[in-house]
């Protein structure tokens, strides 16, 4: 064994099985500040199921718009962000804070986005009602038929998008995370998160002027 | 340009669309909720079990790699020298002389022949 094997371990050990080295170390916080999420999530682990009941009450609609954005289904965010749900119960016992809750609960939506659109290659969009969705117009006439038409373009481009991409862009400016939890989410760098989604935004963009 | 496409959104635009979010759920959503809580109620949570603290995993992996190293190491080292015949006492060094001298030959004895020669009396009896 030459000394310079034993030299590149001694250098990779560290680094390579260390599950935050991708994320860097300056993306995770060392403290997590307590949050009502771990607490409820504790007390699910006990049975407590008003506890549940809190956690689905406050994060059912940015989960419902998270999926349907990535999926264009308002079918399939339903059945997803219950889903969530049920994996959350699942795992309540084995439950550690090691970042913050909304970044294990985007984890978990990510990964079924993942998996679902493994599943089906290509699937009809099921548009979800226009009156689910928060307004954007003023109320004119003209500014409601264009906004309707924007949604519609839009729903389009990000389907074009590479999923990373499109996970970014919803993280940050849908779910409005900060750019440490976002990267963490999606496991890599704030540094690399910041050039993707400036890729993303300019790919977006190029996408809907396409359709217009 | 199609005319029945809209023009091209702008930065703010598209900063809006995304940011847009559900304000309400369905009705038929809520109810399937209230059934999967049911249904949840009697799947009661897994209590967490014994669980390997994090650094366990680096622990046997650094293990595993250091008992490599041990293991090619030895695996790669020259065997050691066998001590030379001057170092042997002089009976020792004999015996190894009349094996090298005899040993071939026992093959070429045949079972009928080896086993009189071992049944020989070691004195040799007197001629009647």
């Amino acid at each position: 064994m030459s000394a310079l094997t034993l030299t590149f371990l001694a250098w990779w050990v560290p680094r390579g099985w260390r599950a935050d080295a991708v994320v860097g170390t300056d993306s995770v916080p060392a403290v997590v500040a307590a949050e009502e999420e771990v607490e409820w999530l504790g007390r699910v682990a006990q049975g407590d199921e008003s506890a549940l009941q809190r956690i689905f009450d406050k994060w059912k609609l940015p989960l419902l718009s998270f999926f349907y954005r990535a999926l264009g289904s308002h079918a399939d965010a339903e059945d997803l962000t219950l889903e969530v749900f049920v994996r959350l119960h699942r795992a309540a016992g084995d439950y550690v804070p090691t970042a913050k809750f909304s970044t294990y609960l985007f984890h978990i939506a990510q990964n079924l986005v993942h998996n679902e659109r493994r599943r089906r290659r290509r699937k009809p969009a099921q548009p979800a009602p226009p009156e689910i969705f928060e307004a954007i117009a003023s109320g004119a006439a003209g500014e409601a038929r264009r906004a309707a038409e924007l949604e519609e373009v839009l729903q389009l481009a990000l389907q074009r998008l590479p999923e990373k991409s499109r996970t970014a862009l919803l993280l940050l400016q849908q779910q409005h995370m900060d750019y440490t939890a976002a990267a963490a989410t999606l496991r890599m760098s704030e540094n690399a998160l910041r050039v993707l989604v400036h890729r993303a935004r300019q790919l977006l963009k190029t996408e809907m002027e396409a359709q217009s | 340009m199609n005319a029945s496409r809209p023009t091209p959104p702008n930065d703010d635009e598209i900063s809006a669309l995304l940011a847009r979010r559900y304000r309400d759920t369905t009705a038929d959503f809520e109810a399937r909720w209230v059934a999967l809580k049911r249904e949840l109620r009697q799947a009661p949570p897994q209590r967490a079990g014994f669980r390997w603290p994090a650094w366990a995993g680096h622990f046997v992996l650094s293990g595993a790699v250091t008992a490599l190293v041990i293991a090619f190491a030895l695996g790669t080292r020259e065997p050691p020298r066998v001590a030379g015949t001057a170092e042997i006492s002089p009976a020792l060094a004999e015996l190894f002389t009349l094996e090298a001298a005899l040993g071939r030959a026992g093959a070429l004895l045949d079972a009928e022949n080896r086993d009189a020669l071992l049944h020989l009396p070691v004195r040799p009896q007197p001629r009647s």
